[in-house]
């Protein structure tokens, strides 16, 4: 075994920790396709990493090379500060893995598999009968162990396909969307282990499109990162909290009813206003700022007799989501600016209707600040 | 060796879940020899073996045409991990993929086993089966068949890619490989151009093995020629699993 490269904190008591995953400069083609571009993560143990991507930005090839099941053609994988290619059978026994894709045995019962599982995953047949029961209590799976797998429900199979992922206690967890399809309870329950895992000192790979759930992964104990991948490459790699506050602003969209004002009768020097975070649409003007508190009043201030027909003033807070789409920018889904936000509805502005009686200008008492609808699901 | 194991017991589970498959592959020779055994008497009789009581040809033949259905245990054993999504979790365990196959095969060869030591154990007891030559001689026989057989399996496992071409293979191929090889009749009543290719089904050399020992006394030595060639065609079937088999290689249960 080799001790890898200390990551950024890890350290205890003056020794270097390995880190629970170690990838270094990956480069894979599948034929003409560069999956990855000289990708580097690292995970410390107890810490989340929150791999987001659009289809085909390469997060699971990513996902595929570290729990072994691709070759990279180049750069190296260190799972616990063991090399994966050196050692596969070692570095595998430090990971678990539950694939997007469902695996489990329907026609044995849950205990049989999470028996064969923790044996696969070189538990001891007494240690893995017992860890099974542990496990089954995490995942609210106990009432179903003498269950047929095929005789579950599609949230009731995944949370015994996660489970089966955890049974030996790994250093690295990786879990490849391990919520899709699922419903709130088995979402909630997933999301729950994860963030006991990391609080124990697990350290997790979690993809998924799901926005929100990464927000709701954040613990008090464990620290919660994020990647971005776009075509191959990692475009932001770091703690929600920077991701965010770096990334994402508050949002003012201003309805009026009938056109809103062209920009060139609003005088706008002065305002915080962010770089190109502005919009105009039909019937409203969606401004983007760091300092939502000095904005409002002054462009309140500044919009004359159009402040007659002022309908709503709603904020729109930093989130994940918004730093995500600025982030990724120009794809399809992404090319939804502040503005459009609230118009499609796929963003977190739910538009408040105040009547026709205008909003008149003044204290920010009288702008609502509009918590997130719906959950974000990207492609 | 342990990681073997735990496959193993694996495939005992399911087997449990569900062992009608290995229920009929090991009832039905023996329906098929209790029903053809006097028919076949006359048979022999006519090619000289006039003390033959007939199980000297049903029992060997069944055992070599039912064996051939281990190709498709195997191929189902690997194609089934596919379609439940539990084969990409096998590659992600620590275990080896060597394990993986080795405990995937064994219980086969049980049952394989088990259908041989069943149909003699009948022949022997109710069907007046007499071992003239070395009983050494047809454990040797039926162990070299079951290792070719077992090859094949793993290597129809690495060349097919959907569960309905090993499926017409196995079935298709028992009948063929068996009726070519002089399972259901002896080779000298089939046709004389059957009796010329005969020598390319593996079933020839079992039933040929099996004939020297059960109907000219023969030793062991006498089936040396039949077990070198059915370790033959295991090892050409081995080294064609080896160079074909690929782990990430996508199988399709159905479609």
């Amino acid at each position: 075994m080799r001790t890898s490269l200390v990551a950024q904190g890890a350290v205890l008591a003056g020794r270097p920790l390995p880190l629970a995953l170690e990838a270094t400069a990956l480069v894979k083609w599948h034929g003409d396709v560069h999956a990855l571009r000289g990708v580097d993560l690292c995970v410390v143990p107890g810490e989340i990493l929150a791999l987001l991507g659009r289809n085909g930005a390469g997060k699971t090839t990513f996902v595929s090379i570290v729990s072994g099941l691709l070759r990279p053609d180049a750069g190296t994988v260190h799972i616990a500060g063991v090399d994966l290619a050196k050692n596969p059978r070692c570095a595998q026994s430090l990971l678990g893995v539950a694939p997007q894709q469902l695996g489990v045995y329907p026609v044995l019962t849950v205990r049989q598999n999470l028996q064969f599982f923790g044996e696969s995953a070189g538990l001891s047949r007494r240690s893995a009968r017992q860890r099974t029961l542990t496990i089954a209590e995490t995942l609210d799976l106990t009432h179903l162990l003498d269950r047929g797998a095929g005789a579950l429900s599609g949230g009731e199979q995944r949370r015994l396909h996660t489970a089966a992922a955890l049974l030996h206690s790994p250093p690295l967890v990786l879990l490849d969307e391990p919520t899709v399809g699922a419903d709130a309870e088995t979402r909630e329950r997933v999301l729950q282990a994860v963030r006991d895992l990391a609080d124990a000192g697990t350290a997790v790979v979690y993809t998924t499109h799901y926005l929100p759930e990464v927000e709701a992964l954040s613990t008090k104990g464990a620290e919660l990162k994020v990647a971005i991948l776009e075509q191959g490459e990692v475009l932001v790699h770091a703690s929600l909290a920077e991701l965010v506050a770096t990334h994402s602003t508050t949002l003012a969209v201003f309805t009026f009813d009938g056109p809103p004002p062209l920009w060139e009768e609003l005088s706008l020097d002065g305002l915080d206003i962010s770089p190109d975070g502005r919009e105009r649409s039909s019937d409203s003007l969606s401004l983007a700022t760091h300092n939502p508190g000095s904005l409002l009043p002054g462009l309140l201030a500044r919009l004359g007799s159009h402040a007659d027909r002022l309908c709503a003033v709603d904020l729109v807070r930093p989130s994940l989501e918004r730093a995500y789409a600025g982030i990724i920018g120009h794809g399809a889904r992404d090319t939804h600016t502040a503005g459009s936000f609230a118009e499609t509805g796929t963003g977190s502005v739910a538009v408040r209707e105040t009547g026709k009686d205008p909003v008149q200008s003044g204290p920010l008492a009288e702008v609502t600040c509009v918590p997130d609808r719906e959950p974000f699901q990207g492609e | 060796m342990r990681a073997s194991a735990v496959i193993l017991r694996n495939e005992l589970r399911i087997l449990r879940h569900d062992p009608v498959p290995a229920v009929i592959l090991l009832a039905m020779p023996l329906v098929l020899v209790a029903v053809l055994t006097e028919a076949l008497a006359p048979v022999l009789h006519s090619l000289g073996y006039t003390d033959a009581t007939g199980a000297e040809q049903t029992v060997p033949g069944m055992a070599v045409v039912f064996s051939f259905f281990a190709v498709g245990f195997i191929g189902f054993a690997f194609f089934r991990e596919h379609g439940w999504g539990t084969w990409r979790r096998l590659r992600t365990s620590a275990l080896s993929p060597g394990a993986v196959i080795a405990g995937k095969v064994v219980l086969p060869l049980g049952l394989m086993g088990l259908q041989h030591v069943a149909l003699f154990c009948i022949g022997l007891l109710f069907l007046d089966l007499h071992i003239a030559g070395s009983p050494a001689g047809v454990v040797l026989v039926a162990m070299a068949y079951c290792a070719a057989i077992a090859a094949l399996g793993l290597a129809a496992t690495a060349v097919f890619s959907t569960v309905q071409q090993l499926n017409a293979v196995t079935n298709l191929g028992a009948m063929v490989v068996g009726g070519l090889g002089g399972s259901f009749v002896p080779l000298r009543a089939l046709p004389p151009w059957a009796e010329a290719i005969a020598p390319v089904s593996p079933a020839y050399w079992a039933m040929r093995g099996y004939r020297s020992v059960l109907l000219h006394d023969g030793g062991v030595s006498t089936v040396f020629v039949p077990v070198a060639v059915l370790l033959a065609v295991a090892a050409a079937a081995l080294a064609l699993a080896a160079w074909q088999f690929r782990l990430d290689d996508p199988k399709t249960t159905w479609g």
